[in-house]
């Protein structure tokens, strides 16, 4: 294989958060990478259409055409799947899928996947998350711990530019941080009255993966400092967020190592029977439907959650008849998400001799205070919240017509009371019931199974929203906030756009997948470091932690490629 | 015609062929199609009336007819609205002016001014308005505000709008005196 124009030092599935992190690391390290995506390239700055758009350049003034929302009825569902980033997402015709229960599953199938229009909000874990399995008695043990993930969130951090205050929080340890936006006057009286009324409540600004001050190495990547355009979704001419088009992956081009191949779905991995290792990828050209196959002696599987679970269940062999790496039955089982269906909105009539002036691109988080250091409620684990306040300028109202009606639009705003909401973002426990499994008949237009989801809610999920919008309720009366309004979206898993697992890491190869470097137990050369690898889910978003495990596992392959261990 | 206007009618020419009258009709029975229903010469004639009468042009600043409000409100209908919504809007344009001519004699767009505030101020009232009138106003008048509120003219010099803020956010200063 040595000379085949198909071979290379390292292939990586998925272009997205977590690949491009992979790719980077690897091309740094001298290896010759193939960085495979199933969908269209997307290269930084050139291919952001929408970017410096005005909102009246908008045909739509930024609403989806009625069409496009009745054929996509699950993509448009997602909040950020509007006329400025639609052509970011799936169509759901396009990549059927089949819902034994209801899941919205969202995708983003380009290069840099969904990091062009994540949230991007970077909270690490604490070891009150990893060790949460083992005290509560669910999934199981995660392999590591806090201190073994601590140097590589630093190293990512402060790759990526990170924004945040150092708040001194066991529960949420703080990171490399470029300097956090102010919270407004009403989300710190917020803060002052959570810290005065509960010893274990906090309120502190959200890090978020935004350049407020960048540092050389963030100018060296071409990127600049954030404008506070909040238009991110688009694709940020500033380079002020992090996503992989402006950061991972030009900086794997630089080094002249990166083979990046767009238009290539993965079909299955290669399984050798004699070396007893795998050997390659088959690939299928989304355009030509053309297969070929690629050979590296490491490959990482960074495809994106279920996708990940996909490709691992579609590369059987004689030796792994059930999905490479699946001795055990597991692969596919335990999937979780994050519960997000509660929210809260109120008003606040005080503080009104003042207000905020331009924008940030986040706002505050209260970390999770239930269960935190020992199990105290009725259910197991917790949620945090984000808390956001502000002010909106109204102008008049839009009674009546003519003259009066258009004096009345023209009157200078008027700035309204202060609004504050919060939403809650819960950790699920993952459950052998809630699952993945690929069908057994019904294919997409490339030949690959499609993938059958089975996962919902569950008892310890609805006590956690009951809890969420008592307190949220308490804790906002407490802070003087009126026309307190709770809501309970009901939105089906998936919308989160946070599931994780089903590729699960452990100590035991009985009982996971993956070890404690994200090797597939059963194939030391296959890792998978996106959210399929996640034992549980805690209540952070996860980006952060998927990039710091890829940057940890794909340095930890090169160490063991180095000493002929793969 | 500037710029704007350019724009606006090439939205609107190319949301909808024009079809021409056939033998006998005169001109302006002209009708335009959309891609979900069809409008009258006579009836775009008419909104144009009611959007210009819901944000008139001033001495000091643009209205509804510089912005082809009209235009923008039946190219929002054709593509942002489903079927039954379109249905109610076009029977309710139609009811709308059958209203006119019960209760003031003649089609919309012959009435005085005075008897277009009258109509309207009766419709905004909604009482005794039937419904498929209520969605067509309803509908027309949002769409008008929003083609003015969305406006470069009006976001730039009412509005103010900032598309880069800039990195200098402040969460918490007095609120400036006007």
């Amino acid at each position: 294989m040595g000379d085949n124009k198909n071979t290379f030092d390292a292939i990586v599935i998925g272009s997205g958060m977590s690949g491009g992190w992979a790719a980077k690391e690897f091309c740094e390290k001298g290896l010759k990478t193939l960085l495979l995506e199933r969908g269209r390239d997307v290269k930084h700055l050139k291919d952001y259409p929408t970017t410096n758009m005005l909102p009246w350049e908008f045909k739509h003034r930024n609403q989806v055409p009625y069409d496009i929302v009745k054929d996509n009825p699950v993509i448009s569902k997602c909040y950020a799947f509007k006329e400025d980033a639609m052509h970011f997402f799936v169509k759901d015709k396009e990549h059927p899928y089949i819902q034994e229960k209801p899941f919205d599953w969202i995708r983003g199938y380009q290069v840099g996947g969904k990091s062009i229009m994540w949230a991007r909000q970077t909270q690490r874990w604490s070891d009150f998350d990893f060790e949460g399995p083992a005290r509560d008695g669910f999934a199981v043990d995660w392999p590591i711990r806090y201190k073994d993930l601590a140097p590589w969130y630093s190293y990512v951090e402060k790759f990526a530019g990170i924004s945040g205050n150092k708040d001194g929080l066991a529960e949420l340890p703080d990171g490399e941080f470029l300097p956090p936006w102010e919270l407004t006057c009403v989300e710190d009286h917020f803060k002052q009255m959570v810290s005065k009324t509960y010893n274990d409540r906090h309120v502190i600004f959200a890090r978020c993966a935004h350049l407020t001050k960048p540092e050389p190495i963030h100018i060296e990547q071409g990127r600049g400092q954030c404008q506070a355009r909040n238009l991110c979704q688009r694709g940020c001419p500033f380079g002020g967020y992090f996503n992989a088009n402006s950061t991972t992956i030009p900086w794997a081009e630089r080094t002249g190592n990166l083979t990046l191949r767009p238009f290539s779905v993965v079909h299955s991995i290669i399984y050798d029977e004699v070396k007893g290792k795998a050997t390659g990828v088959r690939v299928i050209d989304t355009n030509t439907k053309q297969a070929t196959e690629y050979f590296a002696p490491v490959i990482f599987v960074n495809a994106g959650n279920l996708n990940t679970n996909l490709i691992l269940l579609n590369s059987v062999s004689k030796r792994f008849p059930n999905g490479l790496g699946n001795d055990n039955g597991l692969l596919g089982k335990y999937v979780a998400f994050h519960n997000y269906r509660a929210s809260i909105n109120a008003k606040y009539e005080g503080m009104l001799d003042s207000t905020t002036e331009n924008g940030r691109a986040s706002g505050a988080y209260m970390p999770r205070f239930r269960n935190v250091r020992k199990q105290e409620m009725d259910f197991l684990r917790g949620y945090a919240a984000t808390v956001n306040a502000g002010r909106y300028s109204h102008s008049g109202g839009s009674d009546g017509f003519g003259e009066e009606l258009k004096n009345s639009l023209m009157q200078k705003p008027e700035l309204g009371p202060w609004y504050v909401n919060s939403q809650c973002m819960g950790e699920t426990i993952p459950k052998v019931t809630n699952f993945v499994t690929l069908d057994g008949e019904k294919k997409d237009e490339w030949g690959i199974p499609l993938l059958k989801i089975s996962i919902d809610y569950d008892d310890n999920d609805e006590k956690m929203i009951k809890d969420y919008l008592e307190q949220a309720t308490e804790m906002f009366t407490k802070a003087g906030f009126t026309d307190i309004q709770t809501n309970d979206s009901k939105q089906a898993p998936g919308l989160d756009i946070h599931e994780m697992g089903g590729v699960r890491m452990g100590k035991d190869p009985a009982t996971s997948l993956l070890n404690e470097w994200n090797q597939l137990h059963a194939c030391k050369n296959v890792f998978v470091t996106d959210g399929a690898c996640m034992t549980s889910t805690s209540t952070q978003n996860p980006s952060l932690t998927y990039m710091a495990l890829t940057a940890r596992a794909a340095n930890h392959a090169v160490e063991l490629m180095k000493k002929n261990e793969l | 015609m500037n710029r704007r206007d350019a724009i606006y009618n090439f939205v609107l020419l190319s949301a909808g062929a024009i079809i021409l009258p056939s033998c006998g009709q005169q001109e302006t029975a002209a009708s335009i199609a959309f891609r979900n229903f069809l409008i009258t010469a006579e009836e775009q004639k008419m909104m144009q009336q009611l959007t210009d009468f819901i944000v008139p042009k001033t001495s000091g600043f643009i209205g509804a007819s510089d912005l082809q409000a009209t235009a923008f409100t039946l190219m929002m209908v054709d593509d942002c609205y489903a079927p039954d919504k379109q249905k109610t809007f076009k029977e309710g344009l139609q009811a709308f002016d059958k209203l006119a001519n019960e209760k003031y004699g003649s089609s919309f767009s012959e009435l005085t001014d005075t008897q277009k505030k009258t109509m309207l101020t009766a419709v905004e009232s909604k009482k005794d308005i039937p419904e498929n009138v209520l969605t067509f106003y309803g509908i027309t008048k949002r769409h008008t505000i929003q083609a003015f509120t969305s406006s470069q003219k009006y976001m730039t010099e009412v509005s103010h709008y900032k598309m880069v803020p800039g990195s200098n956010f402040k969460g918490c200063i007095p609120v400036k005196q006007a």
